[in-house]
């Protein structure tokens, strides 16, 4: 993990220097402050945090100080800072004031804990002690507030933790159950757990290895290869954590430092060990960027709470501090790259008191303090009666917070679950509409459709009683006719489509074959799909439509379908001309253009369906979406079978064939737009510098 | 005899010849004013004397009336553990030279390893800097003006006859600096003003930023951190009396070149036991370029412009004040030396200042495809609704009028009106109604930035280059990783040489339809430059830019202009988005309103945008300090019709929602105008959350940044908020 955060402190002086030119902006701060849309794209808003003062050696009228590694607050608001070079201890106020210098001693004699990384103050009954994960000397220093060494755990007795691992603590928390927290380098198993006597309690909160294609297909080739080479090869181990608390609940706030799963970067343990999180909340930056070949993302190194619900997370790639509420929602940011200050080189710790934020940055050795403003304070409270359940005080500070900055979703989402908690249901759906949550607009939406079926109950039961006799009557007057040995396809177009597609083994052939005009069917269809395409992105019922409806792209559209269409037609035709089958191109059309119907229709179903069923009735689609494609497929196989004259085997080949087909052709046109872009580069290339010359 | 006779007239012809010459070359001796002393030749008046010593070029200014003693170098500064050699060197110097070679490979030249050779006459002292291993030479001509001197690099001094290029010149570095036992500080414009303590402890970097903005010719690719432009280009320097040396306060302001100035400055550091400030000049543009990026092969090199800085010469006047004086005294200078270029007072109003989207460029939907056009977010209808709630009096800024949007579109050569707006008819209607109001209006125009072509003003022929032979662009970015937001436009600077011609059309068409009133955006404060030859550099388009403010003043064309760099405020009528904070880099100590006080009484200004900053609070205590009027910026419509474009930082814009508040506290402005009169009388910053403003009309407001109430003068000001006190009584 070092060698990690050391390449990724490496990125962070990168765009330290790429970020440190200045440009005008409208933020009168060095960073601006952003909000994730729902569709992680990144929207600017007001900054809630602004940087008070930062301290240094100087500042704090220090003559020497040594590499800070961490700090932490005790209740009474004392700012304990760790140098561990010097193995000190520097006591500051609130307002970064320095108080008094503590270094350990014991039985007299002083304690060293050179490179120690880890501080927590931990309040006792009236007792103040101090716990420093003295990483270097593998142990946990517990001192009082003397800096007099009361306890020191070291290695824990258990089999849990190889023989061949060194027990290297850099981070510790204390709960108020005393059960003491660790994490430890190297040591993948999660949260070491000990009791207030250094005895092993177990590990929580295990990470798990990211399942990625590569980790998958390392994993399989591992499987191939033999002891001697396998243990040449690279390890794929469980994400250690970075951070370390626990806030006002006695929850475990754990950070590591993991970049692409974002919805284990942070998580909120319970004493079981399991994340408490709502799934699939996701943390730290949604869009990412490259430096040469690293990907630069969120790497969360510390993590506080702020207390009430709400806690901040210190990203190290970007200089960042995130700031959530415990439902997951991101709620504000601050800070970033530079030398302004605000911002960092490389900053490692965060802690907080009464809603002010501290961060350490370690390339400096400087300690930032941030206070939350107006705006920040007005979002923070928001939230925090949201969670308290004081539901009208929190729709009218989210209200104030909506007046400031109209695109916080968040805001709405709060809003309308507190509208629902108050029972109104169809002004939750309102504010859930705005702030994207389908999951919420499902739950209101289900409420409100109750609501309506109750109050129009009389109504709705006489319409469906007319309904059933209606169609009790028609199927019982209605004439059916005998099928024999004799039987002939009825006459007519349309009759005959509707036939082949519901008997497609007995009536399909008629209608290819014998019906004049059937391969219209097809440039018919095409249009269909494209239609039902358009129509489904738009129409699509709010819960179940993730598409942004004003970023429609109809080009797109127009070649996932009928493009579609004609690539598949195109390549069954190359290959039964090269297989020399009997198909014809029109047949081919037409069949394929019955076997996509059920799905067109099916599709267009849906999507008058979701505007009434709930995220919960969304299966109601599927089944309906299965079945329409299963026999799309059926009717597909049926009549290329039947037109090419190919046993089932050869239908398979052939249709494998034809996808195989599809790929080569979209592969040839890619090759040819590739040549054409490059030939256009290199001709506008030559144009530039001809008028760079001219100019 | 005879012989030796003849020898000895032709030793004294030749002697005489040679003092004839040498007299011609050193004319120390043959002028009145300028003596020889102590090895330094010396020109005086009748407030200070400069002397320049002959062997080092090294200069000392004294101010007769007080004896005070102004250094170029350092008077300790070989003593141990004063710096380090390359600040010595450095500190020893008159001039630093920043050189590139023929390969692109970057060194600094110091003056004090240059020959040099002083010459003056009884106005100045010219020191004459060759340095032969460069084959660059320069001169650097001293001259008195009242209580103050010129530096001045005249730029047909400069020579470069070898392989290496001057990249940029700093002058005098040291002059004045303070050593770790000297108290006060440096005042550096950066946004409203800072002031960086002496020995503050802060152990930064030099404090390095360009006058007017940076000059967007390097081209960067990712997001930047937030700074606020420097608008004036000045430094100030004030010393508080300690053991065995006077109090003084000097302003530096550059007579000359401001375009191409940079400000420098900084305090004491481990390393380094002085705190100083100093200007130094771009000569001629350049950017450390990587070529060949993505290959095996990747070179990196500084590549430079094929311009050099235009104009007579790089000119600082170093302007000593009264001792005993501060910030307010080197504000008073530089409005001084404002009028004397042309500043002319205004009327002082208590008016405010909307400023309004009218319309923006967004992808809509025709049957699914995509398409850009305009979408209409404010009518002429809510502005007047609104502005007749404000009661009238207001400055209107209205952007986005034309068929392009707020954002991007063509270079704007003509006047137009949107005619989903209405067009021109209905525009002047508007206009009309908000004179009755009186109100007025500025309607926005964009001569440097545009993403559209059109007839002479193409993307793709016209646009500036960067060093590296790149369109010049401005970015949009992601907020999350820094990178460009392709799916905002790609704004392209207009070639500078066509700056003139979009101005002077644009001109003839506002008067062509009778406007009288315009609202040029970048012209006001970004002057950049473009890699191209004559007329291209940065000096030269801030000229342009004049030029057509200019123009427009004379055609009786009433301006307003956007936070305003110095050069633009001759012709601005309205100053709006002034900045209230500066960048806040680690070495500042305080912020404080330089620039309003430079303009208060002068000219009319306003803040940046009230409801769209991030401590409204703050801001509005910031507004009273400062004696601006407010901005506030607003839209007709909701955030989500901005979402997804380049307006999408209209994040708290909504008029609806805002409208209630503004009317609110454009009132409590106005009763706290009406019981000031606005025009301060004197700033005091009693610490850093404590600022007490004194008005003409004698009353004063006590400010309170800090969230605890504090108890000063026996008034109790609660946490975060003012108090008025007029005619020694304190009001809420």
């Amino acid at each position: 993990m070092k060698k990690k955060i050391l390449s990724i402190a490496a990125i962070a002086l990168a765009l330290t220097v790429l970020l440190i030119t200045p440009a005008a902006a409208l933020s009168d701060t060095p960073y601006q402050g952003y909000i994730y849309d729902s569709y992680d794209k990144s929207n600017p808003a007001p900054v809630g945090y602004e940087p008070e003062k930062v301290v240094n050696q100087n500042v704090l009228g220090l003559s020497s100080i040594g590499r800070l590694y961490d700090m932490d607050f005790d209740k009474e608001g004392n700012l304990y800072v760790l140098d561990s070079d010097n193995s000190s201890i520097y006591i500051l106020d609130v307002n970064l004031q320095l108080k008094s210098t503590l270094t350990l001693n014991k039985d007299g004699e002083p304690v060293n804990f050179s490179k120690a990384q880890g501080i927590y103050i931990h309040k006792t009954g009236d007792e103040k002690l101090i716990y420093i994960a003295d990483t270097e000397q593998g142990r946990i220093l517990v001192s009082d507030k003397d800096g007099n060494v009361v306890n020191v755990f070291t290695r824990p007795e258990t089999s849990l933790i190889p023989e061949s691992t060194e027990f290297r603590p850099t981070k510790v928390v204390v709960s108020d159950e005393e059960t003491v927290y660790i994490l430890c380098q190297h040591v993948y198993s999660g949260v070491l757990m000990l009791n207030q006597y250094g005895e092993f309690l177990g590990f929580c909160g295990s990470n798990k290895i990211e399942m990625t294609a590569t980790v998958l297909f390392n994993y399989m080739w591992k499987k191939l290869l033999s002891e001697d080479l396998k243990t040449s090869q690279s390890r794929y181990v469980p994400v250690e954590y970075s951070g370390l608390d626990i806030d006002e609940e006695g929850y475990l706030l754990a950070c590591s430092v993991s970049g692409t799963d974002k919805t284990e970067s942070i998580r909120r343990l319970n004493a079981k060990g399991n994340n408490i999180f709502p799934l699939e909340t996701v943390f730290g930056d949604l869009e990412t960027s490259e430096i040469g070949e690293n990907v630069v993302s969120t790497t969360f190194t510390d993590v506080t709470s702020i207390g009430e619900g709400v806690f901040a997370a210190l990203d190290l790639a970007l200089g960042r501090v995130f700031v959530y509420d415990t439902e997951g929602s991101f709620l504000l940011s601050f800070g970033t790259l530079g030398n302004q200050v605000g911002t960092f080189k490389t900053p490692v710790a965060i802690a907080s008191y009464s809603d002010y934020v501290y961060v350490l940055d370690q390339a400096t050795n400087t300690i930032t303090m941030f206070t939350v403003n107006d705006y920040g304070k007005t979002v923070l409270d928001a939230s925090r009666s949201y969670l308290k359940g004081l539901y009208n005080e929190s729709i009218d500070l989210w209200e104030s917070v909506l007046v400031q900055n109209g695109a916080f979703e968040t805001a709405y989402v709060s809003i309308g679950r507190s509208l629902i908690n108050l029972e109104d249901y169809k002004g939750a759906m309102k504010y859930f509409k705005l702030g994207q949550s389908r999951v919420d607009y499902s739950r209101a939406f289900q409420e409100y459709r109750t609501r309506l079926i109750s109050e129009w109950f009389d109504v709705i039961f006489i319409v469906i009683i007319v309904i059933a006799v209606g169609l009790f009557i028609f199927f019982k007057f209605r004439k059916k006719k005998k099928i024999g040995y004799d039987y002939e396809v009825p006459d007519g177009y349309f009759r005959r489509l509707m036939l082949s597609l519901a008997h497609p083994v007995r009536d399909m052939m008629a209608f290819v074959n014998n019906t004049k005009g059937s391969f219209w069917i097809a440039p018919f269809v095409a249009a269909l799909w494209f239609f039902e395409k358009v129509f489904t992105y738009q129409m699509r019922g709010f819960i179940f439509n993730v598409n942004d409806p004003a970023k429609m792209d109809i080009r797109l559209l127009f070649i996932g379908s009928v493009g579609l269409f004609v690539l598949f037609i195109l390549s069954n035709w190359l290959i039964c001309t090269m297989f020399s089958l009997s198909g014809k191109l029109s047949q081919i059309a037409t069949v394929t253009s019955l076997a996509i119907l059920p799905y067109i229709v099916s599709s267009i179903l849906n999507t008058i369906l979701s505007n009434f069923l709930t995220d919960e009735e969304g299966m109601f689609m599927t089944i309906i979406t299965v079945l329409a494609i299963a026999w799309g497929v059926m009717i597909l196989f049926i009549g290329l079978s039947k037109i090419h004259e190919a046993n089932i085997v050869l239908t398979l080949v052939l249709v494998l064939a034809t996808l195989l087909g599809i790929f080569v052709i979209v592969f040839l046109v890619l090759v040819f737009f590739s040549l054409w872009q490059q030939f256009i580069d290199f001709c506008t290339a030559v144009i530039r510098e001809i008028i760079g010359i001219l100019r | 005899m005879n012989k030796f006779k003849n020898i000895k007239l032709l030793v004294s012809a030749f002697m005489m010849l040679s003092l004839l010459v040498t007299g011609c070359i050193f004319p120390v001796s043959a002028v009145e004013s300028a003596d020889l002393v102590d090895g330094a030749v010396v020109i005086s008046n009748d407030k200070i004397s400069l002397a320049v010593d002959e062997s080092k070029g090294g200069i000392t200014l004294t101010e007769l009336s007080t004896g005070n003693k102004f250094y170029s170098t350092p008077l300790e500064l070989n003593e141990e553990g004063k710096t380090d050699a390359l600040s010595r060197s450095r500190a020893s110097s008159q001039l630093l030279i920043d050189v590139v070679d023929d390969k692109g490979a970057a060194s600094t030249l110091t003056s004090n390893v240059a020959n040099i050779r002083l010459s003056s006459n009884n106005k100045s002292i010219t020191v004459k800097y060759s340095f032969p291993a460069e084959e660059i030479d320069l001169s650097l001509v001293y001259t008195l003006e009242g209580n103050s001197f010129v530096a001045t690099i005249p730029l047909d001094s400069i020579k470069e006859n070898g392989i290496f290029s001057i990249v940029k010149i700093s002058i005098l570095p040291y002059f004045n600096a303070a050593d770790r036992e000297e108290k006060g500080y440096i005042l550096v414009p950066d946004g409203s003003g800072a002031l960086i303590n002496f020995n503050n402890g802060k152990g930064t970097t030099l404090y390095t930023q360009k006058v007017y903005g940076t000059d967007p010719i390097t081209n960067r690719k990712t997001m930047t951190v937030n700074t606020q432009s420097v608008l004036l280009p000045i430094i100030g320097i004030h010393k508080e009396a300690t053991e065995g040396v006077n109090s003084s306060n000097i302003l530096l302001y550059v007579e000359d070149g401001a375009a191409a100035a940079m400000i420098n400055a900084t305090s004491a550091t481990a390393a380094n036991a002085y705190n100083y400030g100093y200007m130094s000049f771009v000569y001629r543009s350049s950017a450390f370029i990587t070529m060949l990026e993505n290959t095996q092969f990747p070179v990196s090199a500084t590549m430079l412009a094929n311009n050099t800085a235009a104009g007579e010469s790089f000119s600082v006047s170093y302007n000593i004040l009264a001792s005993n004086g501060d910030y307010n005294d080197m504000a008073a200078k530089t409005r001084e030396k404002l009028v004397a270029d042309g500043l002319k007072a205004d009327k002082i109003s208590d008016k405010v200042y909307i400023e309004t989207f009218m319309s923006v460029k967004k992808t809509k939907h025709f049957l699914g495809i995509p398409y850009k056009a305009n979408e209409n977010l404010t009518t002429f209808d809510e502005c007047i609704d609104f502005v007749s709630k404000l009661n009238g009096n207001a400055v209107m800024i209205l952007n986005g009028l034309d068929n392009d949007g707020a954002v991007g579109g063509v270079i704007d050569t003509k006047f137009a009106v949107n005619s989903k707006l209405g067009g021109i008819k209905d525009y002047k209607a508007f206009v009309k109604a908000a004179k009755e109001l009186n109100s007025e209006v500025f309607p926005v125009c964009e001569f440097v930035l545009f993403d559209k072509s059109k007839w002479g003003y193409t993307t793709y022929w016209h646009n500036a280059r960067s060093v590296d032979v790149k369109p010049v662009n401005k970015l949009y970015y992601l907020y999350g990783n820094y990178e460009e937001n392709k799916d905002y436009p790609k704004l392209r600077y207009l070639i500078p040489t066509k700056l003139l011609k979009a101005g002077n059309s644009y001109i003839k068409s506002l008067n062509k339809n009778g406007i009288t009133a315009a609202a040029p955006l970048t012209i006001g404060n970004s002057p950049y430059s473009s890699r191209d030859g004559k007329g291209c550099d940065i000096v030269s388009v801030a000229n342009n830019y004049t030029e057509i403010l200019g123009n427009m003043k004379k055609q009786g064309i009433s301006i307003a202009l956007q936070s305003p760099a110095a050069y633009a405020l001759n012709f601005t009528d309205y100053a709006y988005g002034m900045p209230l904070r500066s960048s806040n880099f680690t070495c500042f100590d305080l912020d404080i309103p330089f620039v309003q006080l430079v303009l208060n009484g002068l000219k009319n200004y306003s803040t940046v945008s009230i409801n769209l900053t991030n401590n409204i609070p703050e801001m509005k205590l910031l507004m009273l300090e400062s004696a601006s009027a407010p901005t506030y910026t607003v839209i007709g419509k909701e955030y989500k019709d901005v979402k997804d474009t380049p307006l999408d930082i209209l994040y708290g814009a909504d008029l609806s929602a805002l409208e209630e508040n503004i009317l609110k506290e454009v009132n409590a402005y106005r009763d706290f105008y009406a019981k000031t009169e606005g025009k301060i009388a004197k700033h005091t910053t009693v610490s850093k959350d404590l600022r007490i403003v004194e008005f003409e009309n004698g009353s004063k407001i006590i400010i309170n940044y800090d969230d605890n109430a504090v108890e000063y003068d026996g008034i109790t000001i609660d946490a975060v908020s003012y108090k008025l006190v007029e005619g020694g009584v304190s009001n809420e």
